[in-house]
């Protein structure tokens, strides 16, 4: 409850401090719409010459598009703002004072910003997704729909839980402060579903970065093509990388109590 | 049992040695040499509730490595310290509900929204119940004059004006205990002594125990009975700010305003002559005599005024770094019995 | 002014020593090239796109990711920090204008890179099966004017970007867009021969192309002789157009910022 009650006022504070550079929304509305358009002109040019793309149609695949731009939203408007926040705290010495709060060191260093406006990729990739399904004809089940935000659930812990270890990183490595810069490189393959990749890149991103857990999967799962198990591989893979964040986590902070200067 | 006990307290680095040149970091890479570094080394002391005591030291000597190991930031190398009979590195919630640090280099209120916002983002992490908020706010209000200030964006208030609203953040849980780290670094005269006033008319109303260390002796003998000084790790002195003085510098400053001037040998039998220049000379005379020596002068030379005064602090203090401890006294606890 | 650019080659080198670290994140980072190769092989697997088969599609995305590791440039960021930070007032005050120093950074990070990431992709380029490009000296030559002129289009280009933090404070916004742009328009999701037709027309005409995609087109001797010059006209007239559009805001920005004195 507690907690509940500071995110609110957290957000609260980020929206306040987003009303002053208004400007930002327009840029990043358009920004989102023009690496939509790109996504979907990459599509275009894919089923100019084929049918289909890894047993995928083009609104099908479009559906993964959808789910990529909404979870990159969440990226940049959760995980981003926090990550480089922490890394200054890091660097500057003001992380003490976060260690100093009686409030989980965790909670507060990876949970105390929003960038609001970046939420305007999340809502074109739903957007998208609704236009997806509307000319496909698509009208899930309701089975399908549980499935589907079961993944989307997972796929947030999933992505939340490798942004936090960057940010844990961070401890060691303060010198490399774009170290996301990586994460976002391989992020960009989840653009398409992960059936479109050679046989080794699809293994690499569904057990060793589980893009395909984030993007495809949830895509799939609307479509009635993902089977119960692999919404419990879903579940234990966010709930495995989740307790491994924390340890790291409190490690990490255990490490710079002791050992830092 | 002492609000704050700390014995045999350590902290050690390793800190890791470059060689120069590209063939040495080329080595480093492969074989690293580490270096210990003793921050804090064997340090013990007992602070009671309600005390103000300042931490003295020049840069390095490990003053605020201290201060975080006893707020909890850091893990002791060995040693024990108990604040409020917890142990400060576990970091215990009702722990760190009774403490509070402040650090006058770095500032934790949110740099774009008003003062008044981040503070009730401390209600909240600190769970303090509306009415304890609403008469907490005021009174903090009305101690530092912060009517004007918290509605503004914190980037828009001036240094001196940030200060106090960092201060008033970092009180709203009426700490039991505070840790100040340089607190009035970088702000004027006037907004210094401003600061002041209000950590000891703060001490005063609540209570509450202060540890403090600043750059300016000024901070310190304003407000603390008591100094712990350290250099190179070691506590040096512990006691009596007024006694320390005393002990270093078991002389006063004559200054003298003369009507005709006077050689520098016409004076020497007084004491030792620091200074003589035709119509003005400042001489050291011992304590026990100082008055007398002052008196034989305005009877012997033709004087036009005369000021017996306290050595400046700032030069004893230096004084003691020099030399690396208080004769006949080091470490002792000698104003046991004056605390409050 | 040849000494000059000396000294200043010298110290960006050793500034960008400095900066090893993050740099070769970045250079890691560029990866989508990479990844639309993978997709593109994938979908080679059921008979060749176009003109286009497995091993095209690799000695195209082997040359695209040289090419942008030729080309890139952050210019953009650097002017938005020093004009929004008021970092730019004590430059002015050189008796060099600011570009020259930028430009040297620049032509440190390429040298660096061409002993670094370019060996790599040329080790790439002669490990895989069924890869070979022509070595004929016009193409060489080509080729290389293609991607020194490509590198001078995305500085000013970037520059000008920058520039706009005179003004606005969405500059970098503005850089991102263009990015965006050259990632579609430029030849990254695909070449553009194997655009449909409409989009193929439309990336002729824009910039990107001339940014990225044409001294690739070149070294594969995808274009006919006269197309070659054409495209390498066309390549030279958007150089002329972004240094104009850059002489003129950098007079105007000048005088706006020493008008409001930010």
């Amino acid at each position: 409850m507690r907690y509940l009650r500071l995110l609110s006022i957290f957000y609260r504070n980020s929206l306040y401090t987003e009303m002053e550079y208004r400007a930002n929304f327009i840029a990043n509305f358009f920004m989102s719409a023009f690496w939509l358009a790109f996504a979907i002109l990459g599509l275009h040019v894919f089923f100019y010459h084929r049918d289909q793309i890894g047993a995928w149609g083009y609104y099908e695949a479009m559906l993964v598009v959808g789910f990529y731009s909404l979870f990159n939203g969440l990226i940049e408007a959760l995980l981003q703002p926090n990550l480089s926040r922490v890394i200054e705290q890091i660097r500057m010495g003001t992380f003490d004072f976060v260690l100093i709060k009686p409030v989980n060191s965790q909670f507060m260093a990876s949970l105390r910003h929003l960038s609001i406006w970046k939420l305007a990729d999340v809502a074109m990739g739903l957007g998208i997704c609704v236009y997806a399904m509307v000319r496909l004809g698509l009208v899930p089940s309701m089975g399908d729909l549980i499935a589907g935000a079961g993944f989307v659930l997972c796929g947030a812990v999933i992505l939340y839980s490798i942004w936090l270890m960057m940010v844990t990183s961070a401890f060691w490595f303060v010198r490399i402060d774009n170290i996301s810069e990586l994460f976002t490189a391989i992020y960009e393959t989840g653009r398409f579903p992960v059936s479109v990749y050679p046989s080794w890149m699809r293994g690499v991103l569904t057990f060793v970065v589980p893009i395909a857990f984030i993007t495809t999967f949830p895509a799939a799962a609307l479509l009635g093509r993902a089977k119960v198990p692999l919404l419990w591989v879903a579940l234990l893979l966010a709930a495995g990388l989740f307790c491994g964040c924390v340890c790291f986590w409190r490690y990490a902070v255990k490490r710079y109590s002791s050992a830092s200067s | 049992m002492s609000q704050i006990d700390v014995h045999g307290l350590a902290k050690h680095y390793r800190v890791h040695r470059k060689a120069a040149g590209f063939m040495g970091s080329v080595r480093s890479f492969f074989q690293r040499q580490y270096q210990n570094v003793k921050a804090v080394d064997d340090i013990g002391f007992q602070i009671e509730e309600g005390e103000v005591v300042g931490f003295l030291g020049p840069n390095g000597a490990g003053k605020t490595t201290t201060l975080k190991v006893l707020s909890g930031l850091l893990h002791p190398t060995a040693g024990r310290a108990r604040i409020l009979g917890f142990t400060p590195h576990e970091r215990q919630s009702s722990f760190l509900k009774q403490i509070t640090l402040v650090m006058g280099q770095k500032n934790q209120l949110n740099w774009d929204l008003p003062a008044m916002e981040s503070f009730i983002v401390n209600q909240a992490i600190y769970d303090i119940p509306v009415d304890a908020f609403r008469q907490t706010l005021a009174e903090l209000t009305e101690l530092l004059d912060l009517d004007p200030l918290v509605d503004k964006q914190v980037r828009k208030l001036s240094l001196g004006e940030r200060m106090k609203c960092e201060l008033a953040a970092a009180l709203l849980h009426r700490p039991r205990v505070l840790f100040l780290d340089e607190p009035t670094i970088g702000l004027d005269v006037v907004m210094q002594t401003r600061i002041r006033q209000f950590v000891a008319e703060y001490n005063r109303r609540y209570g509450a125990t202060v540890i403090l260390t600043s750059h300016y002796m000024a901070d310190v003998t304003a407000l603390c009975k008591r100094v712990l000084v350290i250099d190179h790790g070691k506590l040096i002195y512990d006691g009596d700010l007024r006694a320390m003085i005393a002990r270093l510098a078991p002389y006063k400053v004559l200054k003298l305003i003369l009507r005709s001037p006077v050689t520098c040998e016409a004076l020497s039998p007084y004491g030792q002559v620091v200074d003589c220049n035709g119509l003005r000379a400042v001489i050291r005379v011992p304590r026990e005599t100082a008055t007398r020596a002052a008196a034989q002068l305005l009877g012997a030379v033709d004087v036009d005024d005369v000021t017996i005064e306290e050595p400046p602090v700032e030069a004893i203090v230096s004084e003691l770094f020099d030399r690396g401890q208080v004769d006949d006294a080091p470490t002792q606890r000698e104003g046991a019995g004056n605390a409050p | 002014m040849l000494h000059k650019y000396w000294v200043l080659l010298k110290v960006n080198w050793s500034l960008l020593l400095e900066y090893r670290a993050g740099m070769i994140i970045w250079v890691l980072a560029n990866t989508l090239p990479l990844v639309m190769l993978a997709v593109w092989i994938s979908i080679a697997d059921a008979g060749p796109v176009g003109n286009y088969g497995a091993a095209e599609f690799t000695a195209y995305y082997l040359a695209l990711l040289l090419v942008r590791q030729m080309t890139s440039v952050w210019v953009a960021w650097e002017l938005d920090y020093d004009i929004r930070l008021g970092e730019l007032s004590p430059k002015l005050l050189r008796p060099i204008d600011p570009i020259h120093n930028h430009l040297a950074l620049h032509l440190a990070d390429k040298i660096f890179r061409l002993f670094t990431v370019v060996p790599l992709i040329l080790l790439a380029a002669a490990v895989v099966p069924g890869v070979a490009y022509p070595t004929d000296p016009v193409t060489v030559a080509l080729f290389l004017v293609s991607t020194a002129c490509a590198l001078a289009i995305r500085f000013m280009m970037q520059y000008s970007v920058g520039l706009l933090s005179f003004w606005i404070t969405q500059s970098l916004a503005i850089n991102e867009m263009l990015y965006a742009g050259m990632v579609m328009f430029g030849g990254v999701i695909a070449p553009l021969e194997l655009f449909p037709p409409g989009a193929a027309r439309l990336a002729a005409v824009l910039p990107f192309r001339y940014m990225l995609s044409l001294p690739v087109e070149l070294l594969l001797g995808r274009l006919a002789g006269p197309e070659r010059l054409a495209a390498l006209g066309i390549q030279i007239l958007w150089l002329g157009v972004f240094i104009a559009i850059y002489r003129l805001l950098w007079r105007i920005g000048l005088k706006h910022y020493s008008a409001v004195g930010a």
